[in-house]
């Protein structure tokens, strides 16, 4: 494994002192690693000219061309697409949950400060909203330059809690944010299908584009027991008896079902599905929403 | 259904034990935090359908398996008809009479012929009996009669003896008797009912085959102390204890016989409920044999007198008398046979060595083994001695040393030797092979001894005679052979290390010790008997050969054998208590026999379990009033257990508890491999 990967890993994040550290390291060493025609787009390349508009930066003015022509135009570079993109972060009770050293909501902040940053280092406004099954703190896109801080800030200091409702911060996104640009969804997703596709349907009908990332824990896709356990759900408290053969064979089998489900769900509402869990580095999510940006551009 | 051991039915408690465990397994396993348990529902009914099934057939097999182990104890009977061919009105009685000791009480054994009698009166027209004797062996003394007198006549012969019985072996003996009447069979046991008669299981009183058992207990005698005597011949001393059971305290005279004559007497008191010890020291045993006797003196509180007596006897611990024959010129091969015969502990050997050449005449007999170094090296003088000695029982070990290959016969027994190899050729030979593993002349070995083997003399071979080891080429290398009531071990091989390298072989001197603790007999007598036991004697006609005990001395001195009977009557049963002297290859042996100590207790069965053993008897007879305890079975039924059936379904069930077991651990097994 590459020096750049090894730094991308969720426990070595963990170790870092602060959620902007977290992203920079991130990003940094995703972009060293990075192939580049994953990265084409997000250079400073010139991409067009653009006639100038009362209001204009007059920093951006092409004077050459001025000098040239008599007309003022400005320089537009591949990364200035103006997008903005929204994370909405699951912070109810089961993205607390942790098999290893990293649980489900931290790495969901590593990868929502990771795209943050990496959509701030694009000029893009960037917003937040942190929801359980209600909206705990929404932070409106915006591209300027304390949206970072003020994100990272909010997401280091909410905690999992709560249950989960997508309908409250989906019907906020929609009256909240008109302008239309990317949503990504950060949550475990552990809720039944029909329920979550009547939730994120508004965001199709606004036009908005969504990539939903399902973090689960290496433990809740293979699910390892040597006796029997009482499992007690950390949003309901509710007990259920597993033993070790069911945890081998049918829930294997739900738990493949369920995703794949989520995915229908996706597809549904043309939306992008991606599962990462808190064990794998966290390129294969900064690398799939940029596939995503792109494809929309 | 019945069960022939009700008691054992308490085991079934022991049937709360997996229950609980099960309980226990069932509670709720340990708990932890999940993030969600949407995908969990229903898997308590998936998963634990299969499981409660499987520990419910675990548990179903585990209390299967304890329940056949309890029953296995308590063994359920059930009664069964059975067709008699002769139709169910007539029947035969077996009227037995308990012969033990205790029954030579005062009064008592009148009463059992009293008893006897009346039962031969009550026979009825359809009625046949047999007189049968209980005591040390069971005897049946009379036919299969209805003619009453004649029963009678044989009745009035019979006496107790100083013997003991088990009435679980009485029993079983009569079931088998019962099994080959064509009638109905009822047992008529007339006894004093002792408790220390009563077998280890209580099952083994049952009758299954016999259609009834009545019980008929006589009035048992009553016995107000018991003693004990110890002797420890090392410090010198032998001690009587004495346990008074009842009544005021009493003095008792103790004496102590040595050789017949008084050697000391104390007179005691022994406390009422109590015990005294009567301790004889520092006493003068001769260093060979003594005869020893306790006698106690107890009036008229003693029921049974014939236990006031208690003999003791010391033999010495003589070694082996060994005779080497050697063949005159030292030799290689004399020197290692010499060497390993010394170093033999076990047994002690006492050797004499004479010249097998010499001139002279031996007294043979005194040996319990002679050994021949070298078979054709004799003076005639000794092979005459040899010839008597062998035919009257001794022993011999014959080896074909260096003067065989010349000299090729050996007139003792009619073989002759032929040489087969060179010197240092081998012959391909390169080891020994066992051919009789069971012998007792290498019953320490086993396979085959690794040997190089040269020069060998090829050996007829004889009717008769048996190869233990023979060479792995085929030859027979060690061969015993039968020479009148003696017998001879014939070793077809020199012991020179030119002709093989045995003698320096570890297996050497072992093997040697055991050619010499066969041929010597090394099965010690033991110096204690009791009245009732066998010995064998005269000879011994499946071995066709002279029996350790030649010769029995009773105590008043007499020889039981006469010279006739010493080849005809194989076996000899100490019937009444004393000293008697066995006569053996290797002198005279000591033996004191004592009457059985379980006799001189004469606690009766308690009544509740005399019940028990009448109700599980089962029987009818009408005819006696007096008797102690009877019970119907008007039809000709037998008690039929399931002993036979339980054992292997136990079995099976353990298995299947054993299969379900391992199932139910295979996911720690998987997880933790």
């Amino acid at each position: 494994m590459s020096s750049s990967a090894q730094l991308l890993k969720p426990e070595v994040l963990q170790g870092l002192a602060n959620l902007d550290l977290i992203a920079r390291s991130a990003i940094e060493g995703f972009l060293i690693g990075s192939h580049r025609s994953v990265l084409h787009g997000f250079s400073q390349e010139f991409a067009e000219y653009r006639a100038y508009r009362e209001g204009d930066d007059l920093r951006f003015v092409d004077w050459n061309v001025f000098a040239r022509t008599n007309r003022t135009y400005l320089k537009q570079f591949q990364g200035e697409t103006n997008t903005h993109l929204t994370v909405l972060m699951d912070a109810s009770a089961s993205m607390g949950y942790a098999s290893g050293k990293v649980s489900k909501y931290e790495y969901g902040t590593y990868l929502a400060a990771a795209l943050a940053y990496l959509a701030k280092r694009q000029q893009d406004a960037i917003g937040l909203m942190i929801f359980n099954d209600k909206v705990v703190d929404f932070r409106p896109p915006t591209s300027r330059s304390e949206a970072l801080p003020s994100l990272l800030h909010a997401l280091e200091r909410a905690k999992p809690g709560e249950g989960t409702d997508f309908g409250n911060p989906v019907r906020d996104c929609c009256e909240l944010i008109q302008k239309l640009g990317i949503i990504a969804v950060i949550s475990d997703f552990l809720d039944h299908p029909e329920q979550i596709l009547d939730e994120l349907r508004p965001l199709q009908g606004r036009g908005q584009d969504v990539i939903l990332f399902q973090v689960l824990d290496p433990q809740e896709l293979d699910l390892k027991l040597d006796k029997s356990v009482q499992f007690r759900d950390m949003e309901t408290g509710r007990t259920v008896n597993v033993d070790p053969g069911f945890a081998r064979g049918e829930y294997s089998e739900r738990i493949l079902e369920h995703i794949g489900e989520i995915k229908e769900v996706a597809n549904s509402t043309s939306a992008d599905h991606v599962v990462l869990t808190t064990d794998e580095p966290l390129d294969t999510g900064l690398r799939n929403y940029l596939l995503h940006r792109q494809r929309r551009q | 259904m019945s069960f022939l051991a009700p008691l054992f039915l308490l085991g079934l408690l022991a049937i709360a034990v997996p229950i609980l465990l099960h309980r226990m397994n069932f509670s709720d396993p340990p708990s932890q935090l999940f993030s969600s348990i949407l995908l969990m529902k229903n898997s308590e009914q998936i998963a634990s359908t299969e499981k409660k099934l499987r520990y419910l057939l675990l548990l179903a097999a585990r209390i299967l398996a304890l329940f056949l182990l309890v029953m296995l104890f308590v063994q359920p009977a059930v009664r069964s008809n059975i067709p008699f061919i002769s139709g169910p009105n007539q029947i035969h009685s077996l009227i037995v009479l308990d012969q033990s000791l205790s029954m030579s009480a005062p009064d008592i054994w009148q009463q059992a012929i009293d008893k006897a009698e009346a039962r031969i009166d009550a026979l009825g027209d359809n009625e046949t009996a047999q007189i049968v004797g209980a005591g040390s062996d069971i005897r049946i003394l009379t036919d299969q009669t209805a003619d009453k007198s004649a029963l009678k006549q044989v009745l009035n012969r019979l006496e107790p003896e100083f013997s003991t019985l088990d009435y679980g072996l009485l029993v079983g003996t009569l079931d088998d008797l019962a099994a080959t009447n064509e009638v109905e069979t009822r047992i008529h046991f007339i006894s004093d009912l002792q408790a220390t008669n009563l077998p280890v299981r209580f099952s083994d009183l049952v009758p299954r085959r016999a259609s009834g058992l009545i019980l008929d207990r006589v009035q048992p005698a009553s016995q107000l102390f018991n003693w004990s005597v110890t002797a420890d011949y090392s410090e010198n001393q032998v001690s009587a204890n004495i346990v008074s059971h009842a009544g005021p305290s009493r003095d008792m005279q103790v004496e102590l016989l040595i050789e017949g004559r008084t050697y000391a007497s104390e007179l005691v008191n022994v406390p009422a409920s109590g015990s005294a010890l009567v301790s004889f020291n520092d006493l003068e045993l001769g260093i060979d044999e003594s005869r020893l006797e306790v006698r106690i003196e107890a009036g008229n509180s003693d029921a049974i007198t014939a236990d006031n007596q208690y003999y003791l006897s010391t033999n010495s611990a003589e070694g082996l008398a060994v005779l080497i024959l050697e063949a005159g010129t030292v030799r290689p091969g004399q020197i290692f046979l010499d060497t390993a015969l010394n170093s033999i502990s076990d047994p002690i050997l006492e050797t004499d060595i004479i010249a097998g050449r010499a001139e002279i005449n031996l007294a043979m007999a005194e040996y319990d083994l002679v050994i021949l170094s070298d078979i054709a090296a004799l003076s005639e003088i000794i092979l005459d001695d040899l010839i008597t000695y062998t035919e009257r029982g001794g022993n011999l070990l014959a080896i074909a040393g260096p003067a065989t290959r010349t000299r090729g016969d050996f007139v003792l027994t009619g073989h002759s030797f032929r040489q087969l190899g060179v010197n240092q050729e081998p012959l391909g030979a390169q080891g020994l092979l066992i051919q009789q593993p069971l012998h007792g002349a290498v019953s320490e070995f086993s396979g085959v001894i690794e040997a190089k083997l040269y020069g060998h003399l090829e050996m007829n071979l004889l009717d008769g005679d048996q190869v233990i080891i023979s060479a792995n080429n085929g030859y027979p290398w060690l061969v015993e052979h039968s020479i009148g009531l003696g017998r001879a071990l014939i070793l077809s091989h020199s012991l020179m290390p030119r002709d093989s390298d045995l003698s320096l072989a570890p297996e050497f001197v072992p093997l040697l010790r055991s050619w010499v603790r066969y041929l010597g007999g090394s099965d010690e007598l033991p110096d204690n008997f009791q009245t009732g036991e066998q010995i064998q004697v005269g000879v011994d006609s499946e071995e066709n050969r002279a029996a350790p005990v030649q010769q029995v001395f009773l105590p008043n001195g007499s020889p039981f054998l006469s010279l006739q009977q010493q080849n005809q009557i194989q076996s000899f049963r100490f019937v009444s208590p004393g000293i008697y002297g066995l006569q053996t290859s290797r002198g005279e042996h000591l033996a004191a026999v004592n009457t059985p100590a379980a006799e001189s207790d004469l606690t009766t069965m308690s009544e509740s379990l005399i019940a028990q053993w009448s109700n599980l008897a089962s029987a009818q007879d009408r005819s006696q009033g007096n008797a102690t305890a009877t019970s119907a079975a008007e039809d000709n039924s037998i008690l039929k257990s399931f002993e036979t059936w339980l054992l292997p379904l136990l079995l099976i069930i353990i298995l299947v508890e054993s299969i379900l077991g391992n199932a139910h651990l295979r996911v720690r097994r998987e997880v933790s491999t």
